[in-house]
């Protein structure tokens, strides 16, 4: 009786904070549906009188470029990113070696550093290998900027397999890579989607390098875009807002697609014994 | 798993492809203008593009690449800029203010000059001398200004005046008068409205009390530093003056953007606004009626304040050509014509008659700037530089807060004296 | 078995590549704290400690300071304990946890211009939401300055970055729960434990990793918040909400003082190792090797 007592006021608690959660997300919905005369009353739980769906069609004409060069550059860099963050976090963690722990923190600190004081070197790094204003050259710095924070992640994960694991593997005549890809990545499943949802939604959301770094939008991410979408001069608030809600639908798709294999990946996990 | 990991690699090639084809790409020398600018969406970008439709009808094989730069009025431009100029990739031509803001990319040798330009176009004798002033370094300019935006506007709303029997102030004495009345007969509306999360806007009224407080000489000493800020009387008569505006305030200014503060006129939560001549086209789109809804009046009234956004020519622009013929497009009456009347600006230029600006706000601008004395605002015209500007916003959003007088001039001494303040600005007097 | 080691030190090779490159730049800042440059034209004439100096003679640099320690100790605990507690009692329900998980994740989805934007919303004290919502529950809100009031806007910004951030800290305690063996919490369980006991005592002691890879986490999103300070409020009012990398990029790019800039990120770097690696040794002993 009391367990039932405890699960219905869980229950509520939870609903209740995540209703709370939405708040803002409400407000972010409703002033993309204004016009700019409602959103300039600043009223902003108030409903729109008439929902003006045109604002995500604008919004969008202007995003649409930047949509499509975020996923390449987002996604590619997310994936290259996790895949030299996890052998990494994997040598460090699974060969004993003498530097690994002083290696270690080498790569840790450095995640602490915001880049902004280094753009200068960057565009110049970028300048000299002629890669300004491409594909390559952004997802090239995007996986220099984030790929420590995905060795710290992964290589943290990986310290809880027992190492049991890998000496069975061993025996069996298993090839590191091979252990890697067949045994240790699917059981630390959980360990690195976490780590991808961190990488990508830094590399997603970046804002600064997009515009230091591109010319013209042929390679320019979405969140520059984005941010034009509110003016200088004017404020477009309701078109930007409808913008937000369009450009974390690629987030939350991610997630989702994620989630999946968040759970596969828990099936797969050693707690089955 | 396996399909997760031939996705990738297949991405990865993808991308290396692109990257290449990047690369390629790159290399090619195209005829293009490159451009870097803030004006984004709405009003302001129909107003750049009536400017690029002018440039390719002049020039119709080059190929214009605008970079937007968002980001709080130009916050995002400098550290977009300085990172392309040190890596020796300068555009063609940016945005630019004018004074201290384009002063500092002068003393790294970024820039090129452009007397010939304004020699051709004769342009020094078309515009007012103050913005000579101000551009000139050295005896060189290196950039021609595009518009011309009026800051010292009071709007208001016309209702509450009418109904209340105001006179549009034009002293500070009347504007402080004004806010007593407004207070008095209804007190849950705030006098004055202001918007400080973009901390800019709090130097917008210190300007305004040292132009109204000293005069303008007084003015334009003060924002150079050649005052001792400590112990000069009529600096601290103008903190003074200040801080006796601020009870009228709008108390919550630190949580509002400049247009969120500019839409209390509508919600009717303040009466007045102190805000440049941009705010106009805001009010326009969101339903406001001028001279039904609002009206505004300029203080002081024999003076004309603002600023202009200029296109400086940078060293070593990768198109050299291209990049002096936008400049030089931009001395003519006809690309100063098409830039502002969609901006909400007037033109820099003196020879474009008043009359065709459709609203009576921009008239009266476009004739006070031909006919009366003209000063830069402070921080956007350049006037301080933008390391005083930074400490300055900083000690005016606290001062706001506790309006301390005393702590308020003494931090604005030391950060001038810390900025080197004087001396950073002795190229204005020495003309 | 040295082949094998062999192997896994080629691994290594990607990333010794790319901190190669991060450590090269991060030597460039090293110099360029240590020179004359004020302007935008790169100056490397030697300046010394001049740099420092300076920057520690400005209170609004202490000020920064207490912002920043005020942020690892408000922001980090708060955010992986509800998060933990929130995995928990999501694990005890049982069902709902897909899109429960999806609900708190989502403000992760938005980039900080909107959140920061968003929140400023929240907090406008006429018509925000926040107070829009307490006055409709009677409450007088006039004295309730939020954002606007230096005494307590850092505190609203704290709470901006905990609904962000909460999320990921859910995530990561969803998984790393799961990894518990039944056995042992049933064992609890059949010994009349209560929920507060198996939580903190059994379940929690064993999720070392998933803590430490949060507080990591958090402790980096402190660090680098600059994001949401610089949409929300700018480090206003005054300077009562900046923190030092948000300070680091006025005092490089407003200020147009590069010499100060990378001092301040050197003082960043300085107090993140002083700060993460005993941390991390510590964790790393009590937590994962058991």
């Amino acid at each position: 009786m009391k367990e039932r007592y405890f699960l219905l006021i869980t229950g509520l608690l939870v609903s209740i904070l995540a209703v709370i959660w939405m708040v803002p997300i409400y407000a972010l919905v409703t002033t993309s549906l204004k016009t700019q005369e409602e959103v300039a009353l600043q009223k902003y739980l108030d409903l729109p009188r008439n929902p003006q769906f045109s604002n995500f069609g604008k919004a969008f004409n202007a995003l649409k470029i930047g949509l499509r060069n975020s996923l390449v550059i987002s996604l590619s860099a997310t994936f290259l990113c996790i895949f030299v963050g996890s052998l990494a976090g994997y040598a460090l963690t699974g060969f004993n070696f003498r530097f690994a722990t002083p290696l270690f923190f080498l790569i840790v600190v450095v995640t602490f550093l915001p880049y902004h004081v280094i753009l200068i070197p960057i565009t110049q790094f970028l300048k000299t290998l002629g890669l300004l204003n491409s594909y390559a050259g952004l997802i090239l710095i995007y996986v220099v900027l984030n790929a420590p924070m995905a060795t710290l992640i992964t290589g943290t994960f990986f310290m809880k397999i027992p190492p049991e694991l890998e000496e069975a593997a061993i025996l069996d005549g298993c090839k590191p890579f091979r252990y890697y890809l067949r045994i240790l990545v699917p059981v630390s499943l959980p360990g690195l989607i976490s780590a991808t949802i961190l990488v990508f939604i830094q590399i997603y959301n970046e804002f600064l390098l997009g515009i230091a770094l591109t010319r013209g939008p042929d390679v320019k991410p979405v969140m520059p875009f984005l941010a034009e979408l509110k003016g200088t001069q004017i404020a477009q608030w309701h078109i930007q807002m409808a913008g937000a809600a369009i450009t974390s639908v690629i987030p939350v798709l991610v997630f989702i697609f994620l989630g999946r294999y968040f759970i596969s990946g828990l099936m797969a996990g050693y707690g089955k014994g | 798993m396996r399909k997760f990991v031939n996705l990738g690699i297949t991405l990865l090639f993808g991308v290396l492809f692109l990257g290449l084809v990047g690369i390629a790409l790159a290399q090619e020398k195209e005829n293009e203008f490159i451009i870097f600018h803030y004006w984004t969406a709405g009003g302001e970008k129909e107003a750049i593009d009536a400017l690029f439709e002018l440039y390719q009808k002049r020039n119709p094989g080059v190929k214009i690449v605008e970079n937007p730069v968002a980001g709080g009025g130009g916050e995002t431009m400098l550290a977009v800029l300085m990172s392309n100029l040190a890596a020796g990739m300068p555009p063609d031509s940016f945005q630019d203010h004018q004074g201290n803001q384009q002063k500092d990319y002068i003393d790294a040798g970024y820039l090129e000059p452009v007397d010939d330009i304004w020699a051709e176009a004769n342009f020094e004798a078309r515009i007012n001398p103050m913005w000579v002033k101000t551009l000139k370094f050295g005896g060189h300019v290196y950039s021609v200004p595009i518009n011309a935006h009026r800051t010292n506007w009071l709007w208001y709303n016309k209702k509450i005046f009418d109904e209340l029997g105001i006179k549009p102030p034009e002293t500070y004495d009347e504007l402080l008068e004004a806010c007593k009345k407004i207070k008095e007969a209804k007190p849950d509306i705030s006098p004055l409205a202001l918007g400080t999360r973009e901390k800019v806007w709090s130097t917008y009224l210190y300007d305004m009390v040292l132009l109204t407080t000293g005069g303008p000489d007084f003015y334009e000493q003060a924002n150079t530093g050649k005052i001792d800020f400590r112990n000069d009387p009529t600096f601290r008569k103008a903190m003074e003056r200040y801080a006796a505006l601020i009870p009228y305030i709008y108390p919550w200014h630190a949580t509002k953007s400049w247009d969120e503060a500019g839409a209390l006129l509508k919600t009717g939560e303040a009466a007045m606004y102190w805000m440049g001549d941009w705010v106009l086209g805001y009010y326009l789109s969101i339903g406001m009626q001028p001279e039904v809804d609002f009206s505004a009046t300029a203080i002081p009234k024999d003076i004309w304040m603002g600023h202009a956004d200029t296109f400086p020519l940078p060293k070593g622009a990768p198109h050299p050509n291209n990049a002096r013929d936008w400049i030089r497009m931009c001395t003519t009456p006809e690309a100063q014509k098409a830039f502002n009347l969609i901006k909400g600006s007037v033109t820099i230029v003196n020879d474009v008659p008043p009359d065709v600006y459709p609203d009576p706000y921009r008239q009266r601008s476009a004739h006070d700037l031909r006919t009366l004395r003209a000063v830069c605002d402070g921080f956007h015209g350049g006037m301080i530089t933008p390391a005083f500007g930074s400490e300055l916003m900083d000690i005016l959003t606290r001062f706001l807060v506790d309006q301390d007088v005393d702590a308020a001039i003494q931090a604005i001494a030391e950060a001038a004296e810390r900025t080197n303040l004087a001396e950073a600005c002795s190229w204005f007097w020495e003309q | 078995m040295r082949y094998y080691k062999f192997q896994g030190f080629a691994f290594l090779i990607p990333i010794l590549v790319i901190i190669g490159i991060f450590y090269a730049m991060i030597i460039w800042d090293v110099f360029a704290a240590f020179t004359h440059w004020q302007g935008l034209q790169p100056t490397w004439r030697f300046a010394g400690l001049y740099n420092f100096l300076r920057l520690f003679q400005m209170s609004r640099f202490w000020v920064n300071l207490r912002n920043n320690l005020l942020w690892l100790l408000l922001f980090i605990a708060p955010t992986f304990l509800t998060g933990f507690v929130l995995a928990y009692l999501i694990t005890n329900l049982g069902r709902g946890e897909a899109i429960l998980r999806q609900i708190f994740l989502f403000p992760m989805a938005l980039s900080f211009i909107i959140t920061g934007v968003l929140w400023a919303w929240m907090y406008d004290p006429s018509s925000g939401v926040i107070n829009s919502v307490l006055k409709a529950f009677g409450f007088n809100t006039s004295k309730l300055g939020w954002i606007a009031l230096p005494k307590t806007a850092i505190y609203c910004m704290i709470v901006a970055a905990f609904w962000q951030y909460l999320g990921f800290a859910l995530v990561i305690y969803l998984g790393a729960i799961k990894g518990i063996p039944y056995e042992m919490v049933e064992a609890a369980k059949v010994d009349g434990a209560s929920h507060w006991t198996v939580a903190f005592r059994i379940i929690f002691p064993n999720l070392g990793h998933a803590t430490l890879i949060c507080t990591t986490m958090l402790a980096i999103t402190t660090v680098k918040v600059f994001d949401l300070v610089w949409v929300m409020t700018r480090g206003g009012p005054g300077v009562s909400t900046e923190i030092l990398p948000y300070l680091m990029y006025r005092l490089a790019f407003d200020s147009r003082d590069l010499g100060m800039g990378a001092a301040t990120s050197i003082v960043i770097l300085l107090f993140s190792a002083a700060m993460v690696i005993p941390y991390s040794l510590w964790a790393l002993n009590k937590w994962v090797r058991t």
